[in-house]
């Protein structure tokens, strides 16, 4: 008998994203207007996301991703969320950060761009937290060694520096048709 | 009110319907030109988009279709006969009416000349007959011009007390329909609660609009007796800005939609002439001069079914598809339970070989739902054959044959585009002209065939002509210059004609408007490949072509055969597997440029090794350890190699474009019993 994976366990976000009079979630951001941030670690550094572009998070069903043969080592491979086939692509190898050993720990997020989705691997979960615009300084501060080309700002919570990550230009249709095409090279050679 | 909450998308969808259906009748007809029921089949679908144009204040759009509906009135009649140049203005008018509709969302805009120009055709066909009686009246009045009686709106507010004492408003109103077209509306608005609901009060009241051609006196005689207490007014009915004020032709407005409706519900009511509708309201208003025959069964039919979004239809697909994933792994635990218990084991398998007969059944319904005629799109092309040949001035006809053959709604959609490319290619270097086919001995309408039927769980379509056919020494010649048939080699003619399909190979000299540039069998090709379809070619020279395309069903669900490479597994459409087995080491050949080749009965068929292929480690390297299956492909046959094989069932194919990832190699993805994903092995992909 095969072992079944771990069930997926989810708590869905966009209850708190555009319910307004969802109860549960009636934090004090609801009531304010700028854009909420989920945020979460990479390694040493924490890294935001618009959290309307955050469906859910799922524990990393571990087992449960099957590999894709063909695509660059950063996608994992893909999942079943219900049904539907998601990619996952780990963000540590994608910015080219330390690996880390996925455990029952591991989070993926789910986000959605133009109605397609995608899990992004991430480390945990930190906070979801209010945004003043004012608040989001330029990359010229950003010390990360990470690729600044998805990275839409960074702004200072509580003190602690939050990298704003651009989730559209990640998962735009350049970037990955450029993906598929670097991985037809690939074969090529 | 009749003209609330019908949706703008409804009626755009709708009325695209009743559009193909009367591109297709106007082109029966043309065949067909004795036969008034299409006729009148026609009148009836302009007149429901004339309708739902006023519905929707598409004034516009209402008032072409009126000028649509005059021209057809006059061929009804039998003033008119069929000629070319109705049948051409009428399908221009399809196509002017369809820019109409897509205007609606307000993203295109009409092209107005377009629209004037289709306007003066009319026109001139209507003055034939009818002299000056219709002519273009522009931006004048909506869809209520009647020729003829005068039309007056009715006002009629009667007392609400009147029912108390003794009066009854319908007496009234069942005079007023004696004196000529009656079409009053119903305005509720006054209605309580049925708590406070007084059966002998009157909360409603009327207003219409009357034709007759009876002097004004008349109707106000009868409305005489009807003065005393009551408020009631007889005004010409016009929809002419600069004679009424504001609110007054609001309300007009309002009651010319209620005509076009209360003329639909007629026509139902009509339909169903067996029910009973003396009871509804609308029945003391059926206008004794209108006369639209009714095709009831069409009718009927449509009234029976509903419009459902093919987005819901997915998710419910994706439901079922879920429910046979749970039955697959449900059939593991089963066989784990007999193990423990027998006895148990044993009922536990008996309910379950039921309830998985429910969910199979369940299944085929959702997928019959799914399923629509290919006639859909066969019409379509119908119109351009006619156009073509209007154009060219060589005479096609195109013969459709199984046209009520189903195929997958997903599957229709997408043949358009390449059925139209066949067709076109073979009008334009299929088809001879006139003195080319006298020549070689043919008559004059050449022909194309459409045909359509099942062949072995598949759908095949052919698009033949009975044209010039190929020129096989032209495409061997054009095969050696590019380097696709090497020197020395011999390929049969039917090899050669699939060279048609490489990109970019054209015998053509010249380049037409239509064809010829050299795009385009390859990108019939992989549409049809796309489609998980294959796409064959036979011509004979002088006698004629005919392409062959092989269709599956359906695209959401196939029987696939489960390999085992390492620790992935991978799925194979069944239908490409041709016979699996274990080589003898003596059977696998290194031949030219590193090419292995196995040795199955004397044939040679080239070996590809699965973990090769897709990088990533198998258990064999040695093929006589592992299992070779072999891959039909087209025409071509190859060898994979895998591990193992571990199961043959039907699995649900899930889209992964959808989700941002094209993976090199597979067509698609299916989810396991065990809740995994697995990818379905693209078998083009497997033999290039």
């Amino acid at each position: 008998m095969t072992q079944r994976p771990n069930p997926i366990r989810s708590a869905r976000l966009s209850m708190a994203a555009s319910d307004d009079d969802s109860d549960e979630f009636d934090l004090d951001f609801t009531s304010r207007s700028g854009p909420q941030l989920i945020t979460f670690m990479l390694g040493e550094e924490e890294y935001g996301v618009d959290i309307l572009r955050a469906r859910e998070l799922i524990t990393y069903p571990v087992g449960g991703v099957t590999p894709v043969p063909g695509l660059p080592v950063f996608v994992v491979g893909v999942i079943n969320l219900r049904g539907i086939v998601i990619p996952v692509m780990d963000l540590r190898i994608r910015f080219r950060l330390a690996q880390a050993e996925y455990d029952l720990y591991t989070v993926i997020i789910i986000v959605e761009v133009e109605g397609k989705q995608i899990g992004l691997v991430i480390d945990s979960v930190s906070d979801v937290v209010h945004l003043d615009e004012d608040q989001v300084q330029s990359m010229e501060h950003l010390t990360a060694n990470v690729d600044t080309e998805f990275i839409g700002g960074v702004v200072n919570i509580k003190d602690e520096m939050v990298i704003l990550l651009d989730v559209e230009h990640l998962l735009s249709a350049r970037e990955l048709r450029a993906l598929v095409d670097r991985t037809e090279d690939s074969e090529k050679v | 009110m009749p003209g609330d909450g019908v949706p703008l998308q409804e009626f755009v969808e709708e009325s695209f319907e009743l559009l193909r259906g009367m591109e297709e009748t106007i082109l029966e007809w043309d065949s067909r030109p004795g036969d008034r029921t299409l006729v009148d089949s026609l009148f009836r679908a302009i007149h429901t988009i004339k309708g739902g144009a006023g519905v929707v204040m598409r004034l516009d759009l209402s008032d072409y279709a009126h000028r649509l509906e005059g021209l057809l009135e006059q061929v009804r009649s039998g003033h008119l006969a069929c000629s070319k140049e109705l049948i051409s203005t009428l399908l221009d008018a399809i196509d002017c009416l369809g820019m109409f509709l897509t205007s609606i969302d307000g993203v295109e805009k009409v092209d107005s000349s377009r629209i004037e120009s289709s306007l003066q055709s009319i026109g001139s066909l209507d003055v034939q007959v009818s002299g000056d009686l219709v002519t273009p009246t522009k931006g004048a009045t909506a869809a209520t011009t009647v020729v003829g009686p005068t039309p007056y709106l009715v006002t009629l507010k009667f007392d609400p007390g009147m029912p108390e004492k003794g009066g009854d408003p319908l007496l009234l109103l069942e005079e007023l329909a004696q004196l000529g077209e009656w079409i009053p509306i119903v305005h509720p608005g006054g209605l309580p609660d049925l708590e406070d609901f007084d059966p002998q009060r009157l909360y409603v009241w009327w207003s219409g609009k009357l034709s007759t051609s009876q002097p004004l006196s008349k109707i106000e005689e009868a409305t005489m007796f009807f003065r005393n207490g009551n408020d009631l007014s007889v005004t010409p009915f016009d929809l002419t800005p600069e004679q009424t004020d504001d609110a007054e032709r609001a309300h007009q407005t309002q009651i010319a939609r209620a005509v076009q409706w209360v003329d639909e519900d007629v026509r139902v009511s009509r339909s169903n002439a067996d029910d009973d509708v003396s009871s509804l309201p609308t029945d003391f208003t059926r206008p004794a001069a209108m006369d639209i025959p009714v095709a009831a069964a069409s009718e009927s039919s449509a009234g029976r079914s509903i419009r459902v979004n093919i987005d819901r239809l997915e998710r419910l697909q994706n439901l079922i598809g879920e429910a046979v994933i749970h039955q697959s792994r449900l059939t593991q635990l089963c066989e784990e339970a007999h193990e423990l218990d027998s006895v148990f084991g044993a009922s536990l398998a008996e309910y379950f070989e039921e309830s998985s007969r429910s969910v199979r059944d369940l299944q085929d319904e959702i997928q019959a739902v799914r399923m629509v005629q290919v006639d859909s799109i066969f019409s379509r092309l119908r119109r351009v054959v006619r156009d073509y040949s209007v154009e060219s001035n060589k005479e096609i006809q195109l013969q459709i044959e199984g046209g009520d053959t189903e195929l997958d709604k997903t599957v229709t959609d997408q043949l358009h585009g390449p059925l139209l490319h066949l067709i076109r290619n073979a009008m334009d270097h299929g088809i001879e002209n006139e003195t080319e086919r006298r020549l070689s001995g043919k008559e004059t309408p050449g022909t194309i065939w459409l045909r359509a039927f099942h062949r072995g769980g598949h759908v095949i379509i052919e698009v033949q002509d009975d044209g010039k056919g190929m020129d096989i020494e032209k495409i061997r010649a054009k095969g050696l210059e590019r380097g696709l048939v090497e020197k020395g080699e011999e390929p049969s003619d039917h090899q050669l004609l699939q060279l048609v399909f490489q990109p970019g190979f054209t015998t053509m000299e010249a380049v037409t408007g239509i064809s010829g540039r050299g795009v385009g069998m390859d990108t019939v090709k992989r549409d049809i490949e796309a489609l998980l379809g294959s796409i064959d070619i036979f011509s004979q020279p002088g006698r004629g072509t005919r392409l062959r395309l092989r269709l599956p069903l359906t695209l959401a669900i196939i029987d696939g055969m489960i390999v085992r490479v390492g620790s992935s597994y991978f799925i194979l459409p069944l239908l490409a597997v041709m016979e699996a087995l274990r080589p003898k080491a003596v059977d696998v050949r290194v031949m030219k440029r590193d090419n292995e080749l196995v040795e199955i009965r004397g044939e040679f068929l080239p070996l590809v090794r699965l973990h090769e292929k897709l990088g990533i480690d198998g258990d064999f390297t040695d093929p006589a350890d592992a299992v070779l299956l072999v891959l039909q492909h087209m025409d071509s046959k190859h060898c994979l190699m895998v591990d193992e094989i571990i199961d043959q069932r039907p699995v649900v194919i899930k889209n992964m474009d959808d989700n941002f990832i094209q993976v090199p190699g597979m067509t698609g993805a299916s989810i396991m019993g065990d809740g995994k994903v697995s990818f379905i092995l693209d078998i083009a992909a497997i033999a290039a």
